[in-house]
């Protein structure tokens, strides 16, 4: 307890907001996933115009085993 | 705190992507730029198959119009599968823009490894936040290896790791095949980690045998120039770089996450498991 009073303090104030708090934990978690979804897909996936896309993560599609060609 | 769960994704999407990039280049971009050599015919060859008759055009990869057009039984049966195939042949046209070999494709390959670093960064964050559990290095490690397994391993048993000028089935079936064997792996790693009783764990190894039960997408036909051993080299060696490059994901997102979302922070997570009483 006396090890860090600062954030010990803070939990406890917390116990009543604990369900906005993890509902914000939750929609954060879930927007990252969707953002890294659609990083992947731009990486690994798409082709774009001109196989813009595939070309210039050529190399990296083949090193982490995406289906590329 | 957003702030610092984001500054925690992007160091160590950014650590992990540089990291990779030099890994790679021991063993793995050595031996694309070697296949590339075998990827000879990257034009569609129109050609007629001797017993069926059907005349199309597509990449050969280099081996002979002759020798294609006599394999005609397994081509005949399966036309729809090639003509769908067909379509997506794609051929390094010349007017396509391709980043000119040394300094700049490797420029470019380390920009996608950062992005994908940061992508594969993202979800290991969001699982982290999910649970809203200590984590550290050590356990931060052993979710790179889950990483690996879901986005690497289980992938790679249905769908070897290719190099270029490699035969394989048309390119829209192996990706859908991909995403549901990642999907259907995270799913039953998760699962089998956060359940508490056997049924689920059992429900979970099912999913995680489903996509191979199921099967990956293969081509009717090997043609290949590329040698048998440089696949098998490639295999290995990009199987191996992979599991590096999550282990210094799952690490470094794992001690950051520790120090600066959990332990700087009271109002996100609730910390009394990190203050021992």
């Amino acid at each position: 307890m006396t090890t860090n009073p600062k954030i010990t303090g803070t939990a406890g104030s917390l116990d009543t907001s604990d369900v906005g708090v993890s509902s914000q934990r939750m929609a954060l978690a879930l927007l990252m996933v969707l953002a890294g979804a659609a990083l992947l897909f731009t990486v690994g996936f798409a082709q774009g115009s001109g196989e813009l896309f595939h070309n210039a993560a050529h190399d990296t599609r083949h090193a982490f085993t995406f289906p590329c060609h | 705190m957003i702030s610092k769960a984001i500054t925690t994704v992007i160091l160590a999407g950014f650590v992990a992507g540089i990291l990779v990039t030099g890994a790679q280049m021991l063993r793995v971009t050595p031996l694309i730029l070697q296949a590339e050599k075998y990827e000879v015919s990257a034009e569609a060859v129109p050609h007629t198959h001797q017993h069926s008759g059907i005349t199309h055009a597509h990449e050969l990869n280099g081996v002979a119009p002759e020798v294609h057009s006599v394999v005609t039984a397994a081509h005949g049966s399966e036309t729809a599968a090639h003509a769908h195939d067909q379509n997506i042949a794609h051929s390094h046209a010349a007017e396509n823009w391709a980043p000119a070999d040394g300094v700049e494709r490797t420029f470019y390959t380390a920009v996608s490894n950062i992005v994908t670093g940061i992508a594969f960064s993202l979800m290991l964050v969001a699982v982290y936040l999910l649970r809203g559990k200590p984590v550290s290095m050590n356990s931060g490690l052993l979710w790179g290896a889950a990483g690996f397994l879901v986005f690497s391993g289980s992938p790679a048993l249905g769908l070897p790791p290719e190099l270029p000028g490699m035969t394989a089935a048309a390119l829209e079936s192996r990706q859908a095949w991909w995403i549901g064997t990642v999907i259907a792996t995270a799913i039953g790693i998760g699962l089998f980690t956060e359940s508490k009783t056997i049924l689920p764990k059992i429900a979970a190894a099912l999913l995680l045998a489903a996509p191979h039960l199921i099967g990956a997408p293969h081509p009717l036909l090997f043609e290949s120039n590329v040698p048998a051993e440089l696949s098998a080299q490639f295999a290995i060696a990009s199987l191996l770089t992979s599991a590096f490059f999550w282990m210094v994901l799952g690490a470094s997102t794992g001690y950051l996450y520790k120090k600066l979302v959990l332990e700087s922070s009271g109002v996100f997570l609730k910390t009394s498991s990190l203050n021992p009483q």
